[in-house]
């Protein structure tokens, strides 16, 4: 397990940090433009990302990509099949061949991880532009903001400074959610991309009718939650006045 | 108070209807002509099982809408002989996690002793796996079949209830309406059936129709894995598994229509679930 774990760290990385980065501007977005033509987009766009199963989105990318345009490389695992992996260092081959200066390895890596990161981030960046929005609306609904506003503080800086960082805070949450959830390795995405992690070997095992590894994923991404939420707590005592009693 | 049984479920059916009042949106259009194609499925399309080996992974076209897949199957008539399955399976589930999870929430919050207590730990330990890797340990466990998946998807998904129950009715416990009725003499059993789960229908109902989505994809996904239902049965997500091979090769038809089918129902249920939901915030 521990030889397929960077393996399952490098796509969620990749994977969690396109999804905040999305979520977190479309969600701000639609609220900061409610009920105009955009914001419908987005929730249209939101409302797909929930709904898409991860794994026929990662099959239609592939078909999109790599066999009509041609310009992904085959699901094939975390490199090129001519390209030797790079010694480790971190075990994330993107970085890794970074350090030893090998350039086809690098570019060779982040190729592969290109669509199974797209396919993760869309599914898990659309319940954080839903709830970033919600956030967002209250926040700017309310009366400190309505205050900052008579007082003639600009638009930019009502929204980045006053709204935005009460509205993150249920967006930890979410995050907290979407990081317990890419820790035990995304079974389904792994499985589609033949991509080497956590999940993809439990997939295995159940093909083998050799269940202990299933078992072992199933309870190391459920501490992993755990952690994620003791965590959580204690940040949330950190960002959230109301909670230092 | 002493009423027939009948009378009484009768009333508290009416009570729950009476506050269920849908503004109908495109939702639940959708899954009312899903329900209705999957009804006269075998008015309008083929066989799903009938095996054509002169005709393995034709394109669509007219003969076969949607194509065939590698065993010669017709793809348009398995999609709408899979939405009986999935939405019948996803019905099933959710109907037997809300029977289960939304009294003994109820009572918990009204009981509100070790009991309460005990079914928070329960539910909380539960919830602590994510929904899909917890469906995928216990099948991989005690074996495939689809009562067992009906079960399994309806165990992870009691929790939900138990706690959205729970929340609903502890604000409710001391009002008024409810002291009057304990002092009219009703029990606690009375209390729930009669004044509290009116009252929170349509939470439930919007929770019912997300849960009905969450049900599929998951029955899809574990499909998808080979822990759920397996080939020839028509079913969304083994369908898509038949085709993922394919689809590398460009021939996309296999996989693309049953995954088409899966996000169109889960959007539908979704969507239902939010004008449940309106329908409160108003």
């Amino acid at each position: 397990m521990a030889s397929r774990w960077p393996a399952s760290a490098e796509l969620a990385l990749a994977g969690g940090f396109l999804a905040l980065a999305w979520g977190l501007s479309v969600g701000v977005m639609a609220a900061v433009m409610q009920g105009t033509r955009w914001d419908k987009l987005a929730s249209l766009v939101t409302g797909l990302g929930v709904s898409v199963p991860e794994f026929w989105l990662g099959l239609i990318l592939i078909l999109i990509f790599f066999s009509t345009l041609k310009i992904a490389p085959a699901p094939i695992g975390r490199l090129p099949a001519e390209i030797v992996a790079p010694p480790t260092v971190t075990g994330l081959y993107t970085v890794d061949a970074l350090f030893a200066g090998d350039w086809g390895a690098f570019f060779g890596a982040w190729g592969q991880l290109a669509l199974p990161a797209l396919t993760l981030a869309f599914v898990g960046g659309a319940p954080i532009a839903r709830i970033s929005r919600a956030a967002m609306r209250e926040a700017l609904d309310s009366q400190y903001v309505r205050f900052a506003r008579a007082l003639g503080v600009g638009r930019v800086s009502v929204i980045l400074r006053y709204a935005l960082p009460s509205a993150l805070l249920p967006v930890t949450t979410m995050m907290a959610l979407l990081c317990g959830y890419l820790m035990g390795g995304d079974v389904l995405v792994e499985y589609v991309f033949a991509w080497p992690g956590l999940g993809n070997y439990a997939v295995d095992s159940i093909g083998a009718s050799d269940y202990a590894p299933v078992m072992a994923v199933v309870e190391l991404s459920a501490i992993s939650y755990l952690l994620i939420y003791v965590l959580l707590d204690l940040a949330h005592m950190v960002i959230d006045p109301r909670t230092r009693a | 108070m002493a009423t027939a049984p009948a009378t009484n479920s009768l009333r508290f059916l009416v009570a729950v209807g009476n506050r269920l009042r849908v503004r109908v949106g495109y939702g639940a259009i959708v899954i009312g002509i899903l329900i209705l194609l999957s009804a006269v499925a075998p008015l309008i399309s083929k066989d799903p099982l009938h095996i054509d080996s002169t005709a393995t992974l034709v394109p669509p076209s007219w003969a076969h809408p949607f194509g065939t897949d590698q065993n010669g199957m017709d793809i348009f008539a398995r999609v709408l002989y899979a939405a009986r399955l999935d939405l019948g399976e996803a019905l099933a589930a959710a109907t037997l996690a809300v029977l289960i999870g939304v009294p003994l929430g109820a009572l918990g919050a009204l009981a509100a002793g070790w009991g309460d207590q005990a079914l928070l730990r329960i539910t909380e330990s539960v919830q602590s796996f994510p929904t899909l890797l917890l469906a995928m340990g216990v099948v991989a466990a005690i074996g495939p079949g689809l009562g067992k998946l009906v079960l399994v998807i309806a165990a992870v998904n009691i929790p939900v209830y138990v706690r959205l129950t729970r929340s609903a009715v502890l604000p409710m416990r001391d009002m008024e309406f409810i002291q009057a009725a304990r002092c009219a003499g009703l029990g606690n059993i009375a209390i729930v059936t009669r004044h509290l789960i009116p009252n929170i229908a349509h939470l439930i109902a919007a929770q019912f129709s997300i849960n009905c989505a969450w049900a599929i994809q998951i029955l899809a996904a574990l499909s998808f894995i080979g822990l759920g239902v397996a080939l020839p049965t028509p079913e969304w997500g083994a369908m898509v598994r038949a085709g993922a091979d394919y689809t590398v090769y460009g021939q996309w038809w296999v996989a693309l229509f049953p995954g088409l089918a899966i996000v169109i129902t889960v959007l539908s249920l979704n969507e239902l679930a939010d004008s449940f939901r309106r329908h409160t915030s108003r």
